[in-house]
């Protein structure tokens, strides 16, 4: 479990992380989502301890990660790929850490396995490609076997293989009990992978929900109508508390009604339908009406003339 | 699918200062730069001490004793090199976040660099003797010229040189943990330990020039010392101490 209170941390003038609270709990997915410059890897180097907090703890289960006599098997964490010196094996970079901990060598031979990195383990790391990057760095994170995986944009540079196999390990690693916060910029991924999500934006929490109260929250379903007599529609629609947005001469999205609703309206007036169909809302829009807010905000907060 | 969890044969992994520097001796080991660090500073000092001619035509015992060491102030730069890299080459390629997660407790992490460096050089350095020696052996064959290995001043350069060595390697890596960029920090490093002195000798500075880390580790070694051995021996493990207490206090709050 990953506990966070009141953090912030200021680089400069900017404020990355401003007094964020949020516990990710063990035994589910929990997704980290925000746009670049959010606060996402500000907030993950934080409870990693590489950073250290202007104000307020992070703490994973119950301690800072230096307070653990085992910190690889305490947490385990992917920041960054690239984090590898080139011209060391990607089995020394292992045997390297592993040594820290006492794990033996045995040991890193299984998550070369598990990683599927057995054939390019004695390679120099300056030899991979981005997607064996991203494994080794996974490999790097499963080490010590950790009770808490921290995993920034874990399928980035993977094939769609490696994604899957990404979303079942960390499936898998919350089936057992453990804790596992990743971020990633796939809103599809994160809607098969996660099961709660915490929206961050601007280094402030915008949202900590499950994946399906996020979904639900948002403005929701609306209704697509394409209809030759679409301005009289429109009329209808409105005098019955439907909010209608009118897009080009024949198309209507409706908020407020459902299809059966419009159908019936349409049908009592004698208008002639030529679409009508359920605009799911999804995980995706609802992010983007979320983050969307926050950019509103930052561009009022700008001093008037400002450069863009 | 398994995460290789209880498999029983895995002992519960445990982190200790000592497992920490068998991770920075793997790390040291492994890096690309350390078998020709070592190698040319061997090969070089051994090769300038066996081909001195400190005393002249008629050297005494302390003369053939300096020998050994004569050209340690200027490959003192291979050490001093390796010490900046130890700890520059954790940011330059970025390993640091990972080693700092597996060793978040930075005096540690610190302090297992600086041991792994130091004997690293010791060992080194008492190579770089024993190839001097064994070089010297055959120069001074068919000569009157013998090194005793018991005289005072050759007991000194022994145990002194491997010392000096060490400590400026550590104060190289305290540099390097202090100023992250391998440029700038071998440039500050071979500056202070080399450059610096030279300069300061030109300019006769002599009260200054004495208390720099190379002239206050040399006076380890030189007959006559300038200090008495027990100021000697404190000077310079002030060289290495304070730039590495900065450098655990720098690092603890700048952060990786």
């Amino acid at each position: 479990m990953i506990e966070v209170t009141s953090l912030s941390k200021t680089y400069g003038a900017k404020r990355a992380v401003n007094d964020i609270s949020f516990t990710v709990d063990s035994g589910s997915v929990t997704g980290f989502l925000g746009p670049n410059g959010a606060g996402k890897s500000t907030t993950m180097r934080l409870i990693l301890g590489l950073e250290n907090p202007d104000t307020g703890t992070a703490t994973v289960d119950g301690l800072p990660l230096a307070a653990h006599a085992s910190p690889l098997r305490a947490v385990g964490a992917l920041l960054d790929a690239k984090a590898v010196a080139p011209y060391r094996s990607a089995r020394n970079h292992l045997r390297m850490l592993a040594r820290t901990h006492r794990i033996p060598d045995s040991r890193v031979d299984e998550v070369i396995a598990l990683t599927g990195l057995e054939s390019v383990a004695r390679k120099s790391a300056r030899e991979f490609s981005l997607g064996m990057g991203q494994r080794l760095g996974i490999a790097t994170a499963l080490l010590g076997d950790p009770e808490t995986l921290i995993l920034d944009e874990p399928v980035n540079g993977l094939d769609p293989d490696g994604v899957i196999w990404v979303r079942e390990l960390v499936k898998g690693f919350a089936s057992e009990g453990r804790t596992v916060f990743l971020s990633s910029h796939l809103m599809s991924e994160m809607a098969l992978t996660a099961d709660r999500v915490i929206v961050i934006g601007r280094g402030q929490i915008l949202a900590d929900t499950t994946i399906d109260a996020l979904v639900a929250g948002a403005s929701g379903a609306s209704v697509r109508v394409r209809s030759p007599q679409a301005a009289h529609l429109a009329t209808i629609l409105d005098a019955h508390d439907g909010s209608v947005a009118i897009s080009g001469s024949d198309l209507l999205h409706i908020r407020g009604l459902d299809a059966a609703q419009v159908g019936e309206h349409a049908a009592a007036h004698g208008i002639v339908l030529h679409e009508l169909a359920t605009t799911g809302s999804n995980l995706e829009s609802a992010y983007m009406e979320l983050t969307a807010e926050a950019v509103e905000y930052r561009s009022d907060a700008r001093p008037a003339g400002g450069a863009a | 699918m398994t995460l290789g969890t209880n498999t029983g044969s895995a002992t519960e992994p445990r982190s200790s200062f000592g497992s920490v520097v068998a991770g920075e001796w793997f790390k040291l080991r492994t890096m690309r730069s350390t078998l020709w660090l070592i190698a040319v500073f061997v090969v070089l000092t051994a090769a300038m001490g066996a081909t001195s001619s400190a005393g002249g035509d008629a050297p005494t015992q302390d003369d053939l004793a300096a020998r050994l060491t004569a050209g340690l102030s200027l490959t003192l730069v291979f050490p001093a090199v390796l010490g900046v890299v130890a700890a520059t080459s954790e940011w330059s390629t970025g390993l640091v976040r990972v080693s700092l997660v597996a060793t978040p407790r930075r005096a540690w992490w610190v302090m297992a660099k600086a041991i792994v460096v130091g004997v690293v050089a010791i060992v080194a350095t008492v190579c770089a003797l024993a190839l001097t020696i064994i070089l010297s052996m055959f120069r001074y064959s068919g000569t009157d010229l013998a090194i005793d290995l018991t005289s005072p001043g050759t007991l000194a350069v022994l145990f002194g040189a491997p010392a000096f060595v060490a400590i400026m390697t550590v104060l190289s890596l305290a540099v390097g943990v202090l100023m992250r960029h391998s440029g700038g920090a071998v440039a500050a490093s071979v500056g202070l330990l080399i450059v610096l002195p030279m300069v300061m000798g030109i300019f006769g500075l002599p009260v200054l020039v004495e208390i720099l880390p190379t002239n206050a580790g040399l006076a380890l070694m030189a007959q006559p010392a300038p200090f008495t051995p027990a100021v000697a021996i404190m000077l310079t493990l002030l060289w290495a101490a304070a730039p590495l207490g900065a450098g655990i206090w720098a690092l603890q709050r700048r952060g990786a």
